[in-house]
């Protein structure tokens, strides 16, 4: 119980967010690509700052935006929408510290793509959507793949935004990383060490993985 | 009918400059653009594919694509585009590739036969060589039954046996299909043999339109020929000079007096021509 509680809670947590980071990430890596887009530093600065800016400090701004009384929050609040000491919020402090490491990779790969062949695409008769996901995106698959793994691991490893939005609820919000604190806190070594073999195998594999599409690139 | 009257400011190799183009082109014609790099050929390619903007108006067999309420996006105007760096879609086989512009196996089928690709229609296109990928590019852009072909210099990174190889297969797919064809070409006998029309730009204008024949042979008046070349050095042997020219691919000497050596400097375009006696020509 005490290790897979946590455990599962975890995989949950990256089940999702790995979800929304298809689903948002990829778009939003397509729009910062274009060249033209209007504020893209804006949005570019919005993306890249979870990067830079301290895991703790913006899950403290994330609590001040989405808490009860926060600017958002409030609102959020009233449609039974509740980040706080919650499931959601665990994939949102997941997704934001993933979010940079999945776009910022992605959009360079498309932006290095050859405009020659999207040109190609076009001439064609194929709209730029369709250009993308049927061109584009299949083309540089190992580069999405990559991405995506990397920005998981980070997920995975997250603690400081989702100790400030999960609140580290012993059995309800306690990832694997934040069970691995309290595990130690409470002198709980051999629990500590059992959780930390799983984050081990689990960082191997995303290493192995990587390796394998490094190698797979080389051959063809 | 293509009619085209365009505009557009572009940065050319000396700077600044306008591309200002006036052409009509006859259905089912075959023209070749040439003219020096930066002089604004594919500039103007890419104009009448719609995949840049420029002031003015294109209209094709009586639809305007292009004045100023209407631009007719790239994806609605029809045209095969032949890049000259193939641009072929990696993540897709031969055929895959022709297959994705329009689901017509059929003609696929029959146009990697011209072009004597069937035996590679599920080879994927990193494994191809240069003039395989530009058969296969020159197959895709005819998939959409085109009334208009353009093509930016697609021989220009291929050897000499492939480029006369793939000239016959343009050719005939120009003729097989009944296309409006416009080539960006620098290689005069690539333009001899193929184009009903030669048209040259320099610095944006149109400078030279006609007839292959006249546009690209450089006598003047009794000369038996003459040569553009390279003069690439001149060197004094006793009291004569001896020039060193690059014609082609070719390098030869002629014998200058004094007066003609000083007057020429390494670098300069020379043209070489004779008059005095009757060429002789051998079969090699």
């Amino acid at each position: 119980m005490q290790v897979w509680h946590p455990l599962v809670l975890s995989l949950k947590t990256l089940g999702c967010v790995g979800l929304l980071l298809v689903v948002l990430g990829i778009p939003l890596a397509y729009l910062l690509s274009k060249e033209e887009l209007k504020y893209k530093w804006f949005l570019e600065t919005l993306v890249t700052l979870p990067l830079i800016f301290p895991p703790i400090a913006i899950g403290f701004l994330l609590l001040l935006l989405l808490g009860k009384y926060g600017w958002i929050g409030t609102y959020l609040n009233q449609i039974g929408i509740r980040f706080i000491f919650d499931f959601k919020g665990l994939v949102l402090a997941g997704f934001v510290a993933a979010l940079p490491l999945m776009v910022k990779p992605l959009q360079s790969a498309i932006e290095l793509f050859p405009k020659a062949i999207k040109e190609a695409a076009y001439m064609s008769g194929k709209s730029p959507l369709y250009t993308l996901c049927f061109i584009v995106l299949p083309s540089i698959r190992k580069s999405l793949i990559a991405a995506l793994l990397i920005a998981l691991a980070r997920a995975l490893g997250e603690v400081g935004i989702t100790l400030m939005l999960g609140g580290n609820i012993v059995g309800k919000t306690d990832t694997i990383s934040l069970a691995i604190y309290n595990a130690v806190f409470d002198g709980d070594y051999p629990l500590a060490l059992s959780l930390c073999t799983i984050l081990i195998v689990v960082s191997l594999a995303v290493f192995a993985a990587l390796h394998f599409l490094e190698r797979r690139d080389k051959v063809l | 009918m293509i009619e085209i009257s365009i505009e557009k400011e572009l940065l050319g190799s000396l700077g600044k400059m306008d591309l200002c183009i006036d052409l009509r082109i006859d259905r089912q014609s075959f023209v070749a653009l040439s003219g020096q790099s930066g002089s604004g050929k594919t500039t103007l390619l890419r104009i009448i594919a719609g995949l840049e903007k420029a002031k003015g108006r294109i209209c094709v067999d009586g639809e305007v694509w292009l004045d100023q309420n209407v631009y007719r996006a790239p994806q609605k105007r029809g045209i095969g585009f032949v890049f000259q760096d193939y641009a072929l879609f990696p993540n897709m086989s031969v055929l895959e590739n022709l297959l994705f512009v329009k689901k017509d196996k059929a003609l696929a089928e029959q146009l990697l036969e011209m072009t004597e690709l069937s035996e590679l229609a599920h080879r994927k296109p990193a494994t191809l060589s240069g003039g395989q990928k530009q058969r296969v590019s020159l197959c895709r852009a005819m998939m959409n039954r085109p009334k208009l072909l353009l093509m930016d210099e697609p021989l220009s990174a291929l050897d000499p046996s492939m480029r006369t190889k793939l000239q016959h297969e343009i050719l005939s797919l120009h003729k097989a299909f009944e296309t409006t064809t416009i080539m960006v070409s620098h290689d005069p006998s690539e333009m001899y043999k193929l184009s009903s029309r030669v048209v040259v730009l320099s610095q944006g204008k149109i400078v030279q339109d006609g007839d292959a024949k006249s546009v690209l042979l450089r006598t003047q008046g009794s000369q038996k020929f003459s040569f553009e070349g390279e003069l690439l050095d001149i060197v004094k042997v006793d009291v004569i000079y001896v020039a060193i020219v690059a014609i082609g691919q070719q390098i030869v000497e002629v014998v200058l007096d004094e007066g003609e050596a000083q007057n020429l400097r390494a670098g300069d375009i020379v043209n070489i021509g004779t008059k005095a006696f009757a060429p002789i020509l051998h079969k090699k």
